[in-house]
């Protein structure tokens, strides 16, 4: 097994491939489409297709890119019933979440004016055959929710199918597992931060996706109140937080994480959501408890509790 | 008269070709690769033509993908197990 790290999508890339011979070329791979990606899908990038989309309240013959990432974003508001909504983007805005997240100032004193929604993304219209998007008048789009997830499922995928090898690629802790893993399946640690190598639980994966969704990793706090990027559609601001994280994993990385996002927003019910779907997941309480669902692997260590 | 690339150009264009993003241009991946349709308890009607109305309730999704010659495949076991190893990679809030 051989592997590399790199910044993207300002977050950090982790490439992992089962043969070693494979990874130089794996990355270039990996490399220009996060390129792609980037160019089509960031919001903070004034050059990019999305902007442009979100400045003109649409477009037609829009980057193909962008198109798929939106197709995707847009299955899964259906799938959640808008629990992820790709709608929220001005609400993002408004909170102080409007550029790169590390060039986001971390604190001031200035108190933020919330925006509520004033459309979802049931109002979106898209047209395959024009590759046009419409959006309500005062929607700016976001893809946080789904493009990172799509990103590493469609990259893990056509790198394992180009090199024939087993291929993990992790976006921020969004992660997707294609071709023969290796003995064991890959170890995955799944923890409140994608930076942390400690805490949380290994478990293995041997297929699928596997996503984290905090309300922990990425804050910012304006006057005296904390927020983060998970928005509740339903009040454009950052969800309750009942859950210091959420891990879920699943047939692909798009599932995982936008279930794992839809359980952030869900808060109590989250359990009974994901146990619906079979979804196997692990989710830290507030105050560091422990649920596992659907399968999820039982705590090795004897605590299950997590300290903060 | 057909220009002769230099190795280096040809280098260029065929790594061109084989960028993932015009693979997924070209197989329109985003409407036929089975993307994210993994948690609805719900799977949406029939498209009756390009516009996309996403806004339409779904039913339920059959618990096995049918292959290409319409035969269900075995579902695959994509649930995370036990381990006492270490780490490879890290899932976390980003």
């Amino acid at each position: 097994m051989s592997d590399v790290s790199f910044p993207a999508l300002g977050t950090t890339a982790h490439l992992l491939v089962t043969e070693p011979a494979m990874l130089a070329t794996a990355e270039a791979l990996l490399r220009e489409f996060l390129d792609d990606l980037d160019l089509a899908c960031s919001r903070f990038r004034p050059d990019s297709a999305l902007s442009t989309v979100n400045s003109q309240g649409g477009g037609s013959d829009v980057d193909p890119v962008l198109f798929a990432a939106l197709e995707v974003a847009l299955q899964a508001a259906r799938d959640t019933d808008g629990l992820v909504d790709p709608a929220l983007g001005r609400c993002l805005v408004a909170l102080g979440y409007d550029r790169d997240f590390g060039s986001v100032p971390k604190a001031s004193r200035r108190r933020v004016r919330p925006l509520r929604p004033v459309a979802t993304w049931r109002e979106i219209t898209l047209d395959a055959s024009a590759r046009s998007v419409t959006l309500p008048a005062g929607v700016q789009l976001d893809l946080g929710a789904t493009a990172k997830a799509w990103a590493a499922d469609v990259a893990a995928r056509e790198i394992a199918g180009r090199l024939d090898c087993g291929v993990l690629v992790n976006l921020g802790g969004d992660l997707s597992i294609a071709g023969p893993a290796p003995a064991g399946g890959w170890g995955v640690r799944v923890t409140a931060d994608h930076r942390i190598s400690t805490g949380g639980q290994v478990v293995a994966l041997r297929s699928g996706g596997l996503a984290t969704s905090s309300t922990t990793a990425r804050t910012w706090k304006r006057a005296d109140e904390v927020l983060h990027h998970v928005l509740d559609p339903a009040t454009g601001l950052p969800a309750q937080r009942i859950w210091r994280y959420v891990s879920v994993a699943a047939a692909d990385c798009v599932t995982a994480n936008t279930a794992a996002t839809a359980a952030l927003i869900l808060g109590h019910r989250a359990p009974e959501w994901l146990g619906e779907r079979d979804l196997a997941a692990r989710l830290v309480a507030a105050d560091g408890s422990v649920t596992a669902i659907a399968g999820w692997p039982h705590e090795a260590e004897l605590s299950t509790v997590e300290v903060a | 008269m057909v220009k002769q690339l230099t190795p280096r150009a040809r280098d260029a264009a065929q790594r061109k070709v084989n960028r993932i993003t015009i693979g997924i241009i070209a197989a329109s991946i985003a409407a036929t690769a089975g993307i994210g349709a993994g948690i609805a308890v719900a799977a949406p009607p029939p498209k009756q033509n390009n516009k996309t109305d996403y806004g339409q309730k779904t039913k339920t999704k059959p618990a096995t993908k049918p292959t290409n010659a319409g035969q269900a495949q075995p579902p695959v076991n994509d649930k995370p197990e036990s381990s006492s190893g270490d780490e490879t990679t890290t899932s976390g809030g980003s």
